[in-house]
């Protein structure tokens, strides 16, 4: 029994100005899998009519969104955890080493992974907000940023393999015999003596490395690329056009973030806020979006993150509102938030 | 480095497809709104209007992998709506069924009630009725109508005794009949037209 769907009813219904009539002819179309079809080519056009004006009073989603990136982190982490992976966490509050912490925690696992079985990899977590530096057993130096997750293979003097999902800073230590590599998305990076920084964050479009010192490989998987990087150079790989692109750069300002300092040269501040938002793990809502294109220079060196945007705030036109961390429903603190509009 | 600006749409598919969070918060920026509004149309409620927002957006991201990026992704998520919102409205009819039924009742002795008067109008009185009536009818008459419950299981609930019961619920049914049917018609009439 599939009847004609009249847009006209629907449209009463949708207004809230419909009688039980109407009420009982609307249930009869949804109810009955006949008519799925036509119901849905008319809602559609009543989806299309439907104007949502942003005059209007919006409502506030701000807790259906904050649910929806629970779940997208929660599924991001728990892909790592199904792997069968020793962790070993670091906090950092500035720039403190920890090499004792670290170094202690690997002489435990390097105790534990006698019996191969138990795990084949190490891995070491920056968390957001903070970064982190160790050696690896190879008396490499390591300088992790904020949002940074490193792993490498227990055996690492035997092969010297690790992999990042973030950024990260090596100081590779010279061995000839045994090539260091770094496998970062689809980026493989292979080393002998260099000082090199990596890039490559699973949420953004493009990763890179940064060449300081010496001389790096870098192979794409599955052959995509392959180029041989000098000193001062900077590989760029767009994911969305599966291209890399290298150009000269001025490395020591681009991995100036391993010695504790946040550097700017005239970058635009949509840029600026994005870098300060991941240094500090702070989220940045930009009300006037003209703010976005005012180009911005300064260092700052080990700095609260109240005192950068007032500092900020002194050159840039800009006012700031830093709001305060609520707990949401689930006892957990939601991310500080800075809204920044324009100062006229 | 363009994840500063804002994504076409094409781009939106092909940044999902590599699970962007950031072409995510666009994509919900530019339509949780308008779906939330939507679905408040159909559901008529606060909450379950949210409900597939949620579900909607949980849903694109979920098969985020599948995503085509020829097709509109605005169809896709149309898509995905309708079929959240027919599920819901379908248990919203189900679960409202009481009201339903009792107004199918009271529109066989007054058939004005089908067919000129506002249905939510309607519901409000009904509801307004029903929350006057004595406590103990009160209690009676939802545990059979809107519970369900047999006059038997109320009787011994209540300790009170099955005749006790059906005579509740029969004057309570009587009660509204005259609400209803009599009186009260002109101003239900009147709001009607005001509003149509």
């Amino acid at each position: 029994m599939s009847e004609k769907i009249d847009p006209g009813i629907i449209r009463k219904y949708t207004s809230g100005h419909y009688t039980f009539r109407d009420l009982k002819q609307i249930a009869r179309w949804f109810r009955d899998d006949t008519s799925h079809d036509e119901l849905m080519s008319a809602v559609h056009s009543n989806w299309d009519e439907f104007n949502w004006s942003e005059g209007l009073q919006g409502k506030d989603l701000s807790f259906v969104y904050n649910n929806l990136r629970k779940k997208i982190l929660a599924e991001k982490k728990s892909f790592i955890l199904k792997q069968k992976v020793l962790k070993v966490y670091s906090r950092v509050a500035a720039i403190l080493l920890l090499p004792l912490l670290i170094y202690s925690s690997y002489t435990i696992t390097n105790r534990l992974l006698t019996k191969p079985q138990n795990a084949r990899w190490v891995e070491v977590v920056s968390p957001y907000g903070t970064r982190t530096r160790f050696d690896l057993p190879d008396g490499t130096k390591v300088s992790m940023n904020s949002g940074t997750r490193i792993r490498y293979s227990a055996d690492f003097r035997k092969e010297r393999k690790l992999r990042v999902e973030g950024e990260a800073y090596f100081d590779v230590h010279h061995d000839a015999s045994s090539p260091f590599t770094v496998q970062a998305g689809v980026m493989n990076v292979t080393a002998l003596g260099t000082k090199f920084s990596v890039t490559s964050f699973p949420n953004e479009n493009s990763a890179d490395v940064v060449l300081e010192e010496g001389k790096v490989q870098i192979t794409g998987s599955k052959n995509l690329f392959s180029e041989l990087l000098s000193p001062g150079e900077k590989f760029a790989y767009d994911r969305e056009s599966k291209r890399g692109t290298i150009e000269k750069v001025d490395a020591k300002y681009l991995t100036s973030w391993k010695d504790g300092l946040l550097m700017f040269r005239g970058e635009p501040l949509g840029e600026v806020m994005k870098r300060i938002g991941r240094w500090y793990n702070v989220k940045f809502e930009i009300a006037d979006p003209e703010v976005e294109k005012f180009r911005y220079r300064a260092t700052f060196r080990d700095e609260p993150l109240e005192e950068v945007i007032r500092l900020i705030s002194l050159t840039a036109p800009i006012k700031y509102e830093i709001k305060e961390r609520k707990m949401n429903n689930n006892d957990q603190y939601e991310e500080k938030t800075v809204v920044i509009r324009l100062k006229k | 480095m363009k994840h500063a600006d804002l994504y076409t749409e094409q781009e939106l598919v092909i940044s999902l497809q590599h699970a962007s969070s950031d072409a995510f918060r666009q994509l919900f920026d530019l339509y949780s709104q308008k779906l939330y509004h939507f679905a408040l149309s159909y559901l008529k409620s606060d909450a379950e209007a949210e409900e597939i927002v949620q579900e909607v957006f949980l849903k694109i991201w979920e098969n985020r992998a599948s995503l085509k990026s020829d097709k509109s992704l605005k169809s896709y998520l149309f898509t995905i709506a309708f079929n959240a919102i027919k599920k819901k409205f379908n248990k919203k009819i189900r679960e409202d069924k009481y009201r339903y039924d009792l107004i199918e009742w009271l529109s066989q002795e007054k058939p004005e009630l089908e067919s000129r008067i506002e249905y939510e109008a309607l519901l409000e009185k009904l509801d307004v009725l029903i929350d006057q009536f004595p406590e103990k009818r009160k209690k009676i008459f939802l545990s059979r109508k809107k519970e369900g419950k047999s006059i038997e299981e109320i009787a011994a609930e209540m300790d009170i005794s099955p005749k006790t019961v059906k005579n509740q619920i029969t004057e309570g049914m009587n009660s509204l009949k005259k609400s209803f049917c009599n009186d009260d018609l002109s101003a239900l009439l009147f709001y009607f037209l005001f509003v149509s």
